[in-house]
């Protein structure tokens, strides 16, 4: 077999010289969508144009001149009517292959038939009939049927030409050399346009299949996604559910305790000596200390697992902070403390945040500031920050103060600003964390001012309505 | 009227799954002079409502067969009982549920741990302050709703 120029090169044998459009078995899913548009295109047009060539026929030998090859034609193209059926039907079972060669047989026949039966002047029809064959062949089949399609074609127009004379066609006023130039001119022709328009296919195929990948890639990665949030929440949510029931099996059998041992306190279980009421003084103490421990040791886990989800509501800031600073006066007392409370007229009537997360906040900074200082005073302001958005309240007190290098510790779990502290003044180092934990929660912060030995200030700034969540879970 | 003075004459029950607490109650409470009977169950509390009617009643919530809104159900629904005050105890302390304790018809509201030393004046003082839910216009409560999530956290 001659060798025809490769238009491509190509490792696959098998493959068209035309690879675009081809019906092989290594389209993605676009390509094959794209190849089957076109061919059910070639199908429909060739299904909608062949009647109405075969009327116009008809209708110039019954009209114009009734020459019996133009008979011959008309009846032809008519006839064709079953093959493109045919066609269809194999293209509706998915029978590509089948569908276009049914199709290419045609255009085959027909070429030949009009190659030998009409006048020289519409011969071009034959040829150009011939040409689209070769072009579907290059396109649509593996190498080496198009080949033979095209020698074929090639043979057809030959034996046709040479027919005419038995036929007794009109013969043709011209030479082999301008013959053979008919057929192999147009057909250069579209030849470079079919490998323009295949170079530009092939570059859309190749766009077509990186983004196939690139988005089975992205459902990849969203799915995986997806799989480890749920792992996530769920290992969350496990944590939590632990938690809860270590919270009630420790605090039972603590509950106990206290309970026992302040009875005996109270007188209520007999007399006490004055030792073993010492003793008995000290288990009760401890034992509320334990409790103490346990209760924030677990909210900080729970505040850590982000298991504290924030709900939102709309409160008065001077009503909570004075309230709840109200609570706290005793504390003041029993220390012979002073407690200034001071609340900023200008502080907007309604801020959106967690209550009860704020008041946490208060609780544990007025503590410490109780707990940390032995005289002086205590001072809770509630007010307005330079950022309009936000809202503070700083905790200050002229207690014992933190050394600078303590300022990075202090925040963390169980840690004092000095580790002797927790024995002269109790407290279970998890107030501080806790406020951090749970400011992280409401996007709030907290900023320290101290000097040693004179005092310190803590100051925590709240958004005065966070972004979108209020509209998510505002309560009234 | 269930004042300091009538305290001889009071008879409590006590209800709570955990021997300890049940114990701890009982033993603060015969101190000051009050006759306390105890049961560890929902069941024997309400066979124990069938033969006296008590002058007042403490109940854990959080008891395994039957929890204490199951018997405040069958406490309001009784004619009898009706008016007995019926005091929650419980060591859990969700957001909200001191709220719906005493808006579903519980007197009062307690947390484990009890302070021994302030648990009877804390409850005289309850007691005196009058009913926190009158049995007609509340929300109806049903057996088996009283453990509904409220919020979890602890304060």
């Amino acid at each position: 077999m001659k060798s025809i120029p490769e238009v491509k090169k190509d490792t696959m044998p098998e493959r068209p010289f035309l690879p675009a459009l081809s019906i092989d078995e290594e389209l993605t899913p676009a390509e094959r969508q794209f190849q089957r548009s076109l061919v059910r295109i070639i199908i429909l047009v060739t299904l909608a144009v062949t009647p109405l060539i075969g009327i116009g026929y008809l209708w110039a030998y019954f009209f114009v001149a009734p020459v019996w090859t133009t008979l011959g034609l008309g009846l032809a193209l008519f006839g064709f009517m079953p093959v493109s059926f045919y066609a269809f039907a194999h293209y509706r079972r998915g029978n590509l292959t089948r569908a276009v060669r049914a199709i290419m047989t045609w255009m085959l026949i027909v070429s030949g038939l009009i190659t030998v039966l009409l006048l020289p002047s519409l011969m071009l029809i034959g040829i150009m009939v011939a040409i689209m064959l070769s072009l579907m062949a290059l396109f649509l089949e593996p190498r080496r049927v198009a080949l033979r399609w095209i020698v074929l074609s090639g043979a057809v127009y030959i034996a046709a030409m040479l027919l005419r004379g038995f036929v007794k066609a009109p013969p043709i006023q011209l030479g082999m050399v301008e013959v053979a130039f008919l057929y192999m001119a147009p057909l250069c022709l579209f030849l470079t346009i079919a490998i323009l328009g295949n170079s530009t296919i092939e570059f859309l195929r190749g766009t077509l299949r990186e983004s196939e990948i690139v988005r089975t890639q992205a459902v990849e990665s969203y799915r995986q996604a997806q799989q480890a949030t749920m792992v996530a929440n769920e290992a969350n949510r496990l944590k939590s559910e632990f938690l809860s029931m270590m919270s009630h099996e420790l605090r039972t059998p603590l509950n106990a305790i206290i309970g026992f041992t302040g009875i005996m306190l109270g007188g209520m279980g007999g007399k006490l000596d004055s030792d073993a009421a010492h003793m008995v003084n000290r288990i009760n103490s401890n034992s509320l200390h334990l409790l103490d421990l346990i209760n924030n040791v677990l909210d900080l886990a729970k505040v850590e697992a982000h298991q504290f989800k924030p709900i939102y509501e709309s409160f008065s800031p001077q009503e909570l902070v004075t309230k709840q600073s109200q609570q706290m006066f005793s504390l003041a007392k029993n220390k012979d403390l002073e407690f200034e409370v001071e609340v900023d007229p200008h502080l907007p009537d309604k801020v959106i945040g967690d209550k009860d997360i704020i008041q946490r906040i208060m609780i544990n900074l007025l503590s410490n500031a109780f707990k940390f200082t032995e005289t002086g005073s205590v001072r809770i302001k509630a007010g307005l920050s330079e950022d309009p958005n936000k809202w503070l309240i700083s905790v200050s007190d002229t207690g014992i103060g933190i050394p600078p290098h303590a300022r990075e510790y202090i925040f963390d779990p169980f840690r004092q600003a000095d580790s002797s502290s927790s024995r002269k003044y109790g407290g279970t180092g998890l107030g501080l964390a806790i406020v951090k934990e749970m400011l992280q929660e409401v996007n709030g912060y907290i900023h320290v001012d101290s000097v040693l030995g004179k005092g310190s200030t803590f100051t925590v700034e709240l958004p005065v309505s966070p972004v979108g969540e209020a509209e998510k879970q505002a309560v009234a | 009227m269930i004042d300091k003075n009538s305290v001889e004459t009071w008879q409590v029950l006590v209800v709570d799954d955990e021997p300890d607490s049940l114990e701890i109650v009982s033993r603060i409470l015969s101190y000051h002079g009050a006759r306390v009977e105890t049961v560890a169950e929902g069941m024997a509390a309400l066979e124990a409502l069938d033969r006296l009617t008590p002058t007042l009643i403490i109940m854990d919530l959080s008891m395994p067969d039957m929890d204490g809104w199951e018997v405040l159900y069958h406490l309001r629904n009784n004619p009898r009982l009706r008016s007995v005050p019926m005091v929650a105890l419980t060591a859990h302390a969700m957001k909200g549920d001191r709220e719906r304790a005493l808006d579903a018809g519980f007197y009062h509201y307690l947390t484990k741990p009890l302070n021994p030393l302030s648990f009877f004046d804390d409850l005289l003082a309850a007691l005196a302050n009058g009913s926190h839910a009158s049995t007609e216009g509340r929300t109806e409560i049903e057996p088996g709703n009283g453990a509904q999530t409220g919020r979890h956290q602890t304060l």
